[in-house]
């Protein structure tokens, strides 16, 4: 009988279907209480800096591995930069990275060099830069042991897309175990995702997850990198979830930011109106999407954090307690530019690149507008220093027994910005600034990347004047980027 | 940027928001200017001796200040 010949495949097909329907995505576990010393925080990674050593701070873009192999890049150039520090020695400026702020396709790149810093340059081309990620996913998204677990309403795509990180790339990895590292020992990694209820960003340190009342040590590596790199509609939005059992009181200035009489900052007041969101009795879980929606730079928190004292890891807070001499920021910004053909006719572009506007359009504004916001402040912070040092100077000149004002601002301000639109070569500039955006590309094209970085940093002007204040006798060295190289992916 | 001292007869830490932010004079006694973001803010000191300023805290805003005229949050540490 055709029915019982079946049976077997039939019970086979039933109980992964009853298996798959119980998939849930991993869940992120409770805390029970907090605490200021404990969990993946930046006090609790970091030493208390020292003023002498420039303070260095990465933000790394999104953009699938264009954006990972660019950021790549900027870390081998980093590991070239080498000074004389104040007390004589010889130090390389990667050993300053105090922070590395990520997002989506450079969550990878500063995720793998947190997690393995001492084979990070050695292995992360081929784990990831070089793998074919997008061939990896749609295997898996076309097994069909998948589709049943994707019947359950609580495993989608991008819990898929986690395992198959975890597995192939962060090797199931926890914040725990970069909370095991030696204290100082690599930078504090601040992965950035998109909280699509109040679209805001969100970032996986134990500042936000105590927010949550969840210990952020159990989650894995590669459940946050999912997070921040997960770009809507390809993938469904993450969960998290929230626990309404009390952990502990907000942190003071949420209460203090949420007065919307006495603060005349609206970013305060959102900031600080989301923070308190997830404490809402009706807020059970959190909906994650990529980090680019609300900020593709990766800038967003280290502008908090430098502007204010109200950030966890407040670089303003550092700078009071004198222990930040030299500010160094450093963006990789992998962003591209596509040539637009629309207006050469009347008839109005497709859909598919209405679609690719109205996703990218947004992003790119608000990349923008972070990096004028970074820059304008090191400007303000410049000026306001400078024009304590010129009223000294008068007072000195026209009223030299008035008492010297001590200048509060002792930190040198230094922003470097890399983009592929300062590539001067027109024919380089334009074939990296339309590269795809995806999670698979041709080897060349990687290397190709990674030179540029080294490139732009060298030849950044903001970069270059900032090493020299730190060592005068420092030199960028000069980049060649191979022509050969070029050829290979820009054509002859 | 929003710049703030705090006057008292005692050396102590400031306070913004219950976040250490160094101490109210440098070491030659002069007053140290403490940056912060314009709002309302938090501010009290403590004295590495235990001993209490009055007030515990004051909740204050903070706007439109300079570095070279900073705002006074004053305290009174016996």
């Amino acid at each position: 009988m055709p029915l019982a010949r079946a049976g077997p495949a039939l019970l086979l097909a039933v109980l992964a279907l009853l298996g798959g329907g119980c998939a849930h995505y991993p869940i992120n576990p409770r805390l029970p209480s907090i605490s200021s010393t404990a969990g993946y925080r930046y006090s609790v990674v970091r030493p208390l800096p020292s003023g002498d050593r420039p303070f260095v701070l990465l933000g790394f873009s999104g953009g699938g591995t264009r954006a990972a192999a660019f950021s790549f890049g900027l870390m081998e150039e980093l590991r070239r930069v080498e000074y004389t520090a104040r007390d004589g020695t010889r130090r390389r400026l990667l050993d300053d990275v105090e922070i590395i702020s990520s997002v989506s396709g450079g969550s990878f790149t500063s995720t793998y060099y947190a997690l393995y810093p001492d084979t990070f340059f050695a292995d992360f081309p081929d784990r990831f830069l070089y793998r074919n990620i997008e061939s990896g996913l749609l295997w898996r998204l076309f097994n069909p042991y998948n589709w049943f677990r994707f019947a359950s309403s609580d495993f989608s795509r991008i819990d898929m897309a986690e395992e198959y990180y975890g597995a192939t790339v962060f090797d199931g990895k926890t914040f725990a175990d970069l909370l095991a590292a030696p204290k100082g020992k690599v930078p504090f990694l601040v992965l950035n995702a998109t909280d699509i209820s109040i679209a805001h960003r969100f970032e996986f340190s134990q500042d936000q997850f105590d927010l949550l009342c969840s210990d952020l040590s159990g989650l894995s590596l590669s459940r946050a990198v999912a997070a921040s790199s997960n770009f809507p509609v390809a993938f469904a939005p993450l969960t998290l979830d929230v626990y309404q059992e009390p952990c502990g009181p907000l942190p003071p200035w949420i209460e203090l930011g949420m007065d919307r009489e006495r603060n005349p900052d609206k970013r305060r007041i959102a900031d600080a109106t989301a923070a308190h969101s997830y404490r809402e009795a009706d807020r059970r879980f959190v909906h994650l999407l990529d980090g680019g929606l609300s900020d593709n730079l990766g800038l967003r928190g280290p502008l908090q954090a430098v502007t204010t004292t109200d950030s966890p890891w407040s670089i303003l807070r550092l700078a009071n307690l004198d222990q930040v001499g030299q500010l160094i920021v450093i963006a990789a910004n992998a962003k591209t530019t596509k040539p637009r053909s629309w207006d050469k006719r009347s008839a109005p572009p497709g859909i598919g690149s209405v679609l690719d506007v109205t996703l990218n359009g947004p992003m790119d504004d608000v990349s923008f507008d972070s990096i004028e916001m970074v820059d304008g402040h090191f400007t303000q912070m410049r000026q306001l220093s400078r024009t304590v040092d010129s009223c000294n100077k008068r007072m000195g000149q026209y009223c030299p027994s008035a008492p010297r004002i001590a200048n509060p601002i002792q930190t040198d301000f230094t922003f470097s910005a890399l983009a592929f639109d300062d590539i001067p070569d027109p024919r380089l500039r334009r074939c990296l600034q339309e590269l795809p955006t995806s999670f698979s590309l041709p080897r060349e094209t990687v290397d190709l990347l990674r030179a540029a970085a080294g490139y732009l940093l060298m030849n950044s002007a903001d970069f270059v004047a900032g090493m020299k204040r730190l060592d005068p006798s420092w030199q960028a060295r000069p980049v060649p980027i191979s022509e050969q190289l070029v050829d290979a992916v820009c054509g002859t | 940027m929003e710049f703030f001292v705090c006057p008292c007869k005692a050396t102590a830490h400031v306070l913004v928001d219950g976040n250490d932010q160094g101490l109210n004079r440098d070491a030659s006694g002069g007053l140290r200017t403490i940056q912060c973001n314009a709002g309302l803010h938090s501010v009290a000191l403590k004295r590495d001796s235990g001993r209490a300023c009055t007030p515990g805290k004051v909740d204050v805003v903070i706007e439109n200040t300079d570095p070279i005229s900073p705002m006074e949050v004053r305290f009174r540490c016996p």
